[in-house]
């Protein structure tokens, strides 16, 4: 008995080495086709990655980089955003900056009031699984706390930090949920493709965007999803032109 | 246009009346009218300084209608003052066939001058309808028959209408003989043919010809390409299609304006030679480039003897034999009564330079610079900097001054490496070509403007500008110093520091980094995650209500305890009961004052070991209760304890305690619950 489970183990940690492994060899590959100047295919190479379901910082900016060269903008953004909130940098900075100017009629983004702006900053501290550890963080301490208390009644810890800490996992959870709202119903993403068809909202004309431009998803509608832009229009789009950011 | 062959012949009299005699000439305006017509006849009277009458005779074929208008008209010929008087009538024919025109008779100092009579056919009917037609399609006129075919907006018209002002100096020119500047516009003299010219002959005395300097060139070497236009005729041409110039860049001479014609032998015969265009060519392709021809249209006229029979009472005239004799002596059918006068003809032609090729050689490859770029001629280069000391809010400005002779609008620009963190803008590039002589020269101007980004010292690096000289076949290098800059930071440093994108792309991160699967699962979707917060919160719960049990029990003892004494106690004294009946002294009393203490022990919590009467009493004193109960319990303990020690007390008292003693419990239970 003790012997199958050994050996299952061991099957188990060759697999995921072996796993490992193959992400890497596929990388160094992908970059080595990129400094060849072959960014089509290199490009194709961190796409399969992406799709397989490899995250890294790095894998999205070195994505973004071949995508740039083969002039595919809106998935180069993409990229560049997802490695941006993985782990920031100023090269994805660069990279980003540069990639944008070079969206055909960018949308400049209306600068929402300050409050709104601090309410996204503090809700964007961290991801949904940031909150969600956050807040499990702040209940493990307080309960510590509280077990103490109640084991060594002489150990002097007074309540409002345990209710400090309390009431930071309730905060905590409230953001996660929030996010979590914003993950399934409110999404960010980047639009992809040539010739988009917006048609507006409020009148009922249709424009034509360009691709990069990051949008937030407003919800289902009949004739495609209804999509917000930087500038605050509402208006539906086909959904395939969107590429769901975060 | 009737006034024209009156010119004309006014214009071949002029170079034969140098004479200071007085002379009078009768000049119809058409040898052959119409009956309705009007015509004009103009008496020309020279050297007339004293003449004090002009008078016509009695005319019964022909009716003044109009005149006379006089004109007067000073030429200089050699020293030689020449005065013409001209009046003009106007007459018109009463009968038909042939009319003479009477000579006019001036008075000139007391003698009498009489002009020749002209003979006219005059026929039925107008011959103005023909003749104004005839002037419609003037081509002396103002108005230009091709000027309809070009419209404004074809760059070639604009050309063409240069060409056509052009033609209209050098025509103005011609005229500029003394006679001619009488004549009203449309009475376009010319000169005088020392020859005639039959039609098929025009393409021998009027034709364009193309001089090229060079043959075979190298690749931006000038050639200089001109079009000349030799002519023994009076013409007026407009070019009409100038050579497309595929294959070179071309720049265009001044010309003299108005264009001076200059006599030239040709073929043995002296022409009269008009430059047209003059243009240096500079070939962008390598081959054989071919220059198309020159094509031009106009007319020429040309002159036809005519003979006239005429009635000539001067037919010895001197003036008359020398007017012809030059030309027409030799004619063997010229006497007296007959005059050989001439008609024109106006001729369309139509006239095409011979196509001219060019062999153009490439620039030698060996040897040439990386740095070459297309220069051909011969050029010097000067290099400034507005500022070497400056703040990263300011722009300076590199300037490049290629000055020489060649190609220069082919020069590309200069490239400078500047340092990384230096913006630059797109270079200003303008030039000045003087075309005045032979040789296009001039300069190329380059302005690089930039502006640092971060402060720092700099280091433009020197340019190197090749061109290629033709004549000693090899290339030339030149370099423009290099600058040294001193850049402090300016106000905007930090904003512009942020500002400052890279000119590409970062490139790919290629080291070695652990790539893993990342599960975009969320932790809250998991009910592991819940489990997290769960699994402490029961076993907080868990440790609340185990301590909460303990509690109980340990309360729950005391309570039991306290809830049993009292049975204790009762079934102690029942015990003691049974001995007051079997009249067991020692063991009655023992007993009750077991019952009595345990009881307190239970009811107070006193530990058995430190029951005692202090720790008792203190006990009832906390749980406050009566002094006279607690005196009572001690008079019962002490009488118990009496009655241990000294026996034989008897039944009575023995039933009175244990009555005492169980009153004292009830009121204890009473007290303490």
């Amino acid at each position: 008995m003790s012997r199958i489970k050994i050996i299952s183990i061991l099957i188990f940690l060759f697999g995921t080495l072996i796993a490992k492994s193959e992400g890497n060899i596929m990388f160094e590959k992908a970059n080595q086709l990129y400094h060849n100047k072959l960014y089509d295919s290199a490009s194709n190479l961190y796409q399969q990655m992406i799709n397989d379901g490899y995250a890294h910082a790095e894998l999205f900016y070195n994505a973004g980089n071949a995508y740039y060269r083969t002039n595919q903008i809106g998935r180069a953004i993409w990229c560049y955003r997802k490695s941006q909130l993985l782990n920031d940098s100023k090269y994805v900075q660069d990279n980003l900056a540069l990639a944008n100017k070079r969206i055909k009629q960018p949308i400049l983004s209306s600068s929402p009031i300050f409050f709104i702006r601090w309410w996204r900053a503090i809700y964007s501290l961290f991801s949904i699984n940031g909150w969600a550890i956050f807040s499990l963080s702040c209940f493990f301490i307080a309960l510590g706390m509280l077990f103490l208390k109640k084991i060594k009644s002489s150990i002097g810890i007074s309540s409002l930090i345990t209710n400090t800490f309390l009431g930071m996992t309730l905060i905590g959870l409230f953001f996660m949920s929030v996010r979590m709202y914003q993950h399934q119903y409110q999404y960010r993403g980047i639009l992809i493709g040539e010739g988009i068809s917006f048609t507006s909202n409020t009148k009922s004309e249709s424009i034509e965007l360009n691709e990069g431009i990051e949008v937030i998803y407003k919800g289902k509608q009949k004739q495609g999803i209804l999509i917000e832009l930087p500038d605050g229009r509402k208006g539906v789009i086909n959904p395939s032109y969107m590429l769901k950011l975060d | 246009m009737k006034y024209i062959l009156t010119s004309l012949i006014v214009l071949f009299s002029v170079g034969y009346l140098l004479a200071q005699d007085v002379s009078v000439t009768t000049v119809p305006a058409a040898r052959k009218v119409g009956i309705q017509d009007p015509f004009e006849v103009q008496y020309v009277i020279r050297n007339a300084r004293n003449a004090q009458s002009f008078s016509l005779p009695q005319m019964k074929d022909l009716q003044v209608l109009d005149g006379p208008s006089r004109s007067t008209q000073m030429i200089e010929v050699n020293g030689h003052r020449t005065m013409i008087v001209q009046l003009t009538y106007v007459f018109k024919a009463r009968k038909t066939g042939q009319v003479v025109i009477p000579g006019g008779v001036v008075v000139s100092d007391g003698r009498e001058l009489k002009s020749n009579n002209v003979t006219i056919e005059v026929i039925n009917g107008s011959v103005m309808s023909r003749q104004s037609r005839r002037q419609q399609a003037d081509p002396f006129g103002d108005e230009d028959p091709f000027a309809d075919l070009f419209g404004d907006e074809d760059p070639f018209a604009a050309m063409q209408k240069h060409q056509q002002q052009m033609m209209q100096m050098m025509q103005r020119q011609m005229q500029q003989s003394p006679m001619a500047q009488r004549m009203q516009p449309q009475q376009r003299a010319q000169q005088q043919p020392s020859e005639l010219i039959s039609r098929n002959d025009i393409a021998n005395n009027l034709f364009i010809k193309v001089n090229v300097d060079k043959r075979s060139v190298m690749l931006g070497e000038q050639i200089t390409v001109s079009y000349k236009l030799y002519t023994r005729l009076p013409m007026e041409i407009n070019l009409t299609k100038l050579p497309s110039l595929n294959g070179f860049w071309s720049q265009d001479f001044k010309l003299p304006q108005p264009p001076k014609p200059v006599k030239e032998i040709y073929n043995g015969k002296e022409f009269q030679v008009f430059e047209i265009k003059r243009t240096a060519l500079f070939p962008t392709q390598t081959g054989t480039l071919e220059l198309d021809a020159a094509e031009a249209e106009g007319i020429a006229r040309i002159l036809k003897p005519k003979r006239v029979r005429q009635e000539n009472p001067f037919g010895d005239d001197p003036f008359a034999s020398s007017f012809f004799g030059s030309m027409m002596m030799n004619d063997p059918a010229f006497n007296d009564s007959y005059l050989t006068t001439y008609d024109y003809e106006d001729i369309p032609v139509k006239l095409k330079s011979m196509p001219v090729s060019i062999t153009v050689n490439d620039i030698p490859v060996a040897n040439r610079p990386s740095t070459y770029d297309g220069a051909v001629g011969n050029y010097t280069i000067e290099s400034n900097i507005d500022k070497t000391e400056l703040t990263t809010d300011d722009v300076a400005t590199i300037s490049f001054k290629i000055t020489g002779t060649g190609n220069l609008k082919m020069i590309g620009t200069p490239v400078i490496r500047f340092p990384e963190d230096i913006d630059t803008y797109d270079p200003k590039v303008s030039d000045t070509i003087t075309n005045t002589n032979d040789i296009i020269a001039g300069y190329k101007s380059f302005l690089y403007s930039f502006t640092p980004r971060i402060p720092g010292a700099f280091t433009i690096p020197s340019t190197d500008f090749t061109y290629f000289d033709p004549n000693l076949k090899e290339f030339k290098t030149l370099t423009t110093p290099s600058y040294t800059l001193h850049v402090k930071p300016g106000k905007n440093e930090n904003q512009s520091a942020q500002n400052r994108l890279p000119k590409d792309i970062h490139d790919i991160n290629a080291t070695a980094i652990k790539i893993e699967k990342v599960s975009r699962s969320i932790l809250p979707a998991s009910p592991f995650y819940w489990g997290g917060f769960a699994l402490p919160l029961l076993a907080y719960i868990g440790l609340i209500a185990y301590r909460k049990k303990e509690d109980e029990l340990v309360s729950n003892t005391v309570l039991f305890k306290n809830k049993r004494a009292n049975k204790i106690a009762l079934k102690r004294l029942e015990q003691a009961s049974n001995y007051l009946k079997s009249s067991s002294q020692s063991e009655f009393f023992e007993e009750t004052s077991k019952a009595v203490w345990l009881y307190l022990s239970d009811k107070l919590t006193i530990p058995l070991s430190s029951l005692s009467k202090e720790v008792a009493a203190q006990k009832m004193k906390e749980k406050s209760i009566s002094s006279e109960l607690q005196s009572e319990l001690f008079r019962i303990t002490d009488e118990c304890e009496m009655a241990l020690y000294a026996p034989d007390r008897g039944t009575m008292k023995m039933h009175q305690t244990y009555s005492d003693a169980f009153k004292l419990i009830g009121k204890l239970e009473d007290e303490l619950s």
